[in-house]
């Protein structure tokens, strides 16, 4: 009996220990494979290597943006996760505590410290001072500080609690994160100096992106910043889709750079590098697999920074406007100035000025992305639309009394009654366009209808983007299903249609060459050129393209006086334009600085016979209309353009 | 002799584990020393007529619930009041009372034949439960779940009818399952293994087994950790027990041989060189390494149960079992623990873990096994627990 139930015991101890036996032969027979190599992988280490972002150049090759070498401070996780109160829970609590001991007891071992309670002295210590150190390099105040490390620790928890598996630590929480990036030569050697009395910090070299003109081109250029959640989610491969490695040197990690807009965002993934990575053993340091860091690539530009940089101090101060000019043959974008501007390099730092400037709207990328109205510019337009429809031919006459309808005097009146003159008189298109006669192009308007008009608008790209490639371009609108007195109102340059100063000298060198060709931006890279006869007879566009020659070059012209006027110096080009005033609703501003005023435009090409450049100006809210407001800054831009050897 | 080589392996696998984590650096001499104690408390358990220790069992058994009590009265070391210090010496005292405990009901059992009767199991029972229920709110639940088995294994072996104890079991079963409500910890995503949860009056309450709802909200994580091992994030429980995993599982067939890796190896374990020893055997010594423990092991049960045989002493009979089984609970618990199948308990592995009062305690224990086998009093009357069946 007795014996039995001894049996009976070591038979339930067999039974117990052949079960433990079965199921270490499945955890080490069977998945011992796997297990080993989950360990091997966490016995290695990924170290990143950055890859500098290439450079943004004019068409002469200067540089526009550009990746310094800098330094960079950097606190290792551990340390930064001890900003946060931890989780006992939390299987990084275990880690980081771990982390710890071993650096206590190394200083245990080296001798810095008398025992392991004098070790947690030291580590204090030095923990305290790592933080002062911190807090001087951003700037003394804590705030940016909380702010930084808030966001490193925010973004890493983040990434930590979408894992799915239990043991693993992100990679993220082995690597030191930047705090204070942008440091020079002289900052980086005394902080160095210091980290030997600091705990898990550690300066290492970085880059910096400097822009050297400033604030020249700057909405052009565009600006970099840290990628955001979206942009991540938007771009990176996820893990089926690509290695660990691949996906590390592609990826974007938090706090990684991204261009933000202009240039920068066009050609981001130009411009962006491959960041390399090494993955190394932990403990021996030997390299196992080596992938060097790809550089960006360099972007060149059309533009001529120096002409930009011309143009740009033609505006006058406090005005807002902006300056296009295209080369007719190529279509290229030789100068872009939008006003005002900003320094590229106080960007961040400006940042919370200029976002909340609703006045001026500095941040403003007006060449393409807002909406005029083209007011009288758009006349050269709607004439070879309607030459093009058959509408009316190059003969037809219209006379122009000083209003459209006898019956309606006051309504649709010619520009001519505001400063007491009747009328016209019999006009054709040439001379409708020299004298800009609204009544003319009411009766254009009127009789073509919205929908025509906006297709004879499209054929000029009024209807989409551009096409630079620029993120932040806006197609012009035109409203196809306008009333009769609205595309009355669309043929000069008012009611329901809007453009971009881009879409206007564009469209203006379409006219000089005969052929639409979408503006470029970018030298190599950039979207395919849109390239498109325009559907008008040589005839037709002769008869406008002498209109509007018309307008600079005849006594009565509406921009005859700017270009020949008594003090000014006749510029050695024949030039053809048109001038335009377009009336806009005063901007409302909380504060009262009100702005109030017309659009003055003016949009032209030269020379005359031989079209080599394409201006449009456009100055906002400025009285006395376009031939005092912009006429003059074409012509100095013109003038410009001569000096640099676009004209000749 | 197969102790003493699980000792000595038990030291190897302390010295990886110490490897790994300079802050247990020492460890190993340390063990050493407790080691040659233990060896004093070996031979002296061998040399002490056991008989006369029954004489003193009860005095021993309320001496050590004082203590129990003591321990919870002193102020706690890392949250749990399971130490007394002595000078630079941690005593626990849970591990005392597992040795007392079962010279007590050893004692008790020996001339009895009441625990044949339902109503004759009361008082094991009680004198199970009131070490338990110290130790329990310690708290030391590992060392708590050691008692039930134990005494188990000392009625069973002692002749209580099988029926009856599967029925107590069955009952408690019934008990430890039965469904209350309980307020559920704000932000878990799910109560653990709840019968199913309801929302009153804003406050979230789920219908769990009796034990449960009693735990500790970690130990409730502990048991979540162990039921979904395979689909835990990083953050909740189970850390351990994927790292423990990994590494018993990473071992293969022979261990992992490299030096220079391993430290970095086993230091992803905690707890490695005390509850998690297994592990690093495992790790270090594989498959066979593990086989090799197991059988050493095997070797103790065997000879222990030989003396539980050749000896007609009835206290000593039972002691040889309470001696055995608790030798036995104590590796089937750590071992599952290591390998997940059972949740994380506070557990050592006998002769092999880190730790003095573990190692000194289970040595006076095998000294007391073979005491038992050394002495063995002349028979005059019927083979002790040779129950006939109408009793």
């Amino acid at each position: 009996m007795y014996n039995r139930r001894v049996q009976t015991f070591l038979a339930l101890i067999a039974l117990v220990f052949l079960g433990i036996v079965v199921r270490l032969w499945g955890l080490q027979m069977v998945r011992g494979q796997d297990y080993r190599l989950q360990i091997e992988r966490n016995l290695q280490k990924l170290d990143i290597l950055p890859a500098s972002r290439g450079q943004i150049l004019d068409r002469q090759g200067a540089v526009l943006a550009i990746d310094e070498p800098c330094f960079e401070f950097c606190l290792d996780y551990h340390v930064l996760y001890g900003w946060v109160p931890g989780d006992p829970n939390d299987s990084f609590a275990t880690e980081a505590a771990q982390w710890r001991r071993r650096q206590e007891a190394e200083w245990v071992k080296t001798g810095l410290a008398a025992d392991l309670a004098d070790a947690k002295e030291v580590y204090l210590r030095r923990l305290a001072a790592t933080w002062n150190t911190a807090r001087e390099l951003l700037g003394g105040s804590g705030d940016e500080l909380s702010l930084t490390v808030g966001r490193i620790v925010s973004r890493v928890e983040a990434i930590r609690s979408s894992m799915n598996e239990p043991a693993k630590i992100a990679r993220e929480q082995t690597w030191s994160h930047p705090i204070a990036t942008g440091l020079d030569q002289a900052t980086a050697t005394a902080v160095k100096a210091k980290l030997d009395a600091l705990v898990g910090a550690s300066v290492r070299p970085s880059f910096k992106r400097r822009y050297p003109y400033g604030g020249l081109a700057c909405h052009l250029i565009g600006v970099t910043g840290e990628v955001s959640a979206q942009e991540q989610d938007r771009f990176n491969l996820t893990d089926s889709q690509a290695d660990t490695v691949a996906r590390l040197a592609g990826n974007y990690l938090g706090g990684d750079i991204i261009g933000k807009s202009g240039v920068e965002r066009m050609c981001e993934s130009t411009l962006r590098g491959r960041r390399g990575c090494q993955r190394r053993h932990k403990t021996s340091g030997q390299v196992l697999e080596d992938t060097p860091a790809v550089q960006g690539n360099d972007v060149p530009l059309t533009l001529d920074i120096h002409l930009q940089e011309d143009l740009t101090r033609l505006f006058p101060p406090d005005a807002s406007g902006c300056i296009v000019v295209l080369s007719v043959p190529r279509g290229e974008v030789l100068a872009m100035v939008s006003m005002p501007t900003f320094d590229l390099n106080r960007y961040r730092a400006d940042f919370k000025k200029l976002s909340s400037d609703d006045v001026m709207f500095p941040l403003r990328h007006r060449a393409v992305s807002q909406l005029y109205p083209p007011g009288s510019t758009i006349k050269p337009l709607v004439a070879l639309a309607a030459l093009g429809d058959g509408v009316v031919t190059p003969e037809t006459t219209y006379n122009c009394t000083g209003y459209l309808l006898e019956n309606e005097p006051n309504r649709w009146r010619c520009w001519t009654v505001k400063h007491g003159i009747p009328g016209h008189g019999p006009m054709n298109v040439r001379d409708g366009l020299k004298n800009s006669c609204n009544v003319y192009f009411y009766h254009l308007g009127g009789e073509m209808g919205a929908a025509r008009l906006a297709a004879g608008l499209a054929i000029f790209g009024y209807a989409s983007p551009p096409g630079t490639g620029l993120l932040e371009e806006r197609s012009g609108t035109v409203d196809a299903n306008a009333s009769l007195d609205e595309s009355r109102l669309m043929a000069i340059g008012q009611g329901p249609v809007a453009i971009t100063p881009l879409h206007v000298a564009d469209a203006l060198a379409a006219v000089a060459r005969g052929t639409f060709l979408s503006p470029v931006l970018v030298l190599e890279g950039g979207p395919p050129q849109v390239r498109r006869p325009l559907p008008f007879s040589p005839v037709q566009l002769e008869a406008v393209r002498e209109g509007i020659r018309r307008v600079v070059n005849e006594p009565g012209g509406t921009a005859y006086k700017i270009f020949h006027g008594e003090d000014i110096e006749p510029l050695p080009v024949e030039v053809a334009g048109k001038t335009g005033t377009a009336t806009v609703a005063s901007l409302k501003t909380d504060d009262g600085q009100d702005r109030v005023g017309d659009m003055a435009w003016f949009a032209g090409y030269a020379p005359y016979e031989d079209p080599q450049v394409a201006v449009a100006v456009v100055v906002e809210y400025v009285e006395g209309g376009a031939a005092i407001n912009a006429g003059p800054i074409a012509r100095e831009t013109l003038r410009a353009c001569l000096r640099r050897g676009y004209l000749r | 002799m197969a102790a003493a080589v699980l000792v000595v392996w038990g030291l190897l696998a302390i010295g990886v584990a110490e490897q790994a984590d300079p802050t247990i650096r020492g460890s190993v001499s340390k063990q050493a020393h407790f080691a040659l104690v233990a060896v004093a408390v070996f031979v002296i358990a061998t040399l002490l007529p056991y008989q006369a220790l029954g004489r003193y069992a009860y005095l021993i058994f309320a001496v050590t619930l004082a203590l129990l009590v003591t321990v919870l009265c002193l102020p706690p070391i890392r949250y749990s009041h399971r130490w007394i210090v002595l000078g630079e010496l941690q005593v626990q005292i849970s591990e005392i009372a597992k040795l007392s405990y079962i010279i007590m009901l050893a004692w008790y059992l020996r001339y009895r034949k009441n625990y044949r009767h339902l109503t004759g199991l009361a008082v094991p029972f009680v004198l199970t439960f009131v070490p338990l229920g110290l130790i329990l709110v310690e708290p030391d639940l590992g060392t708590s779940l050691l008692f039930l088995p134990t005494l188990y294994f000392m009625l069973f072996m002692a002749g209580a009818k099988l029926r009856h104890l599967l029925g107590i079991m069955a009952v408690a079963t019934a008990v430890v399952l039965f469904p209350v409500p309980h307020a559920v910890e704000p932000g878990l995503a799910r109560p653990v293994m709840a019968y199913g949860e309801l929302t009153l009056a804003g406050r979230r309450y789920a219908f769990s087994a009796v034990s449960l709802a009693l735990m500790e909200p970690h130990q409730r994580a502990r048991v979540d950790g162990w039921l979904h091992q395979e689909q835990l994030k990083a953050s909740d429980e189970g850390y351990q027990l994927a790292r423990s995993k990994m590494v018993i599982g990473a071992g293969r067939l022979g261990g992992y041989g490299d030096w220079n890796e391993g430290e970095m190896y086993f230091q992803m374990l905690p707890e490695d060189h005390t509850d998690f020893i297994f592990s690093v055997i495992a790790g270090r010594w594989g498959f066979l390494g593990c086989v090799g423990v197991l059988l050493l092991y095997c070797v103790i049960f065997l000879l222990g149960a030989e003396i539980a045989v050749i000896t007609y002493d009835p206290f000593g009979r039972l002691l040889a079992v309470g001696v055995l089984a608790l030798l036995f609970s104590q590796i089937v618990i750590n071992i599952g623990m290591t390998m997940g199948l059972m949740p994380v308990t506070g557990m050592t592995l006998p002769l092999m873990s880190y730790g003095g009062s573990s190692l000194v305690i289970n040595a006076a224990a095998l000294g007391l096994l073979i005491n038992v086998g050394q002495r063995r009093p002349v028979l005059l009357g019927p083979r002790p627990f040779e129950h006939r069946q109408e009793d």
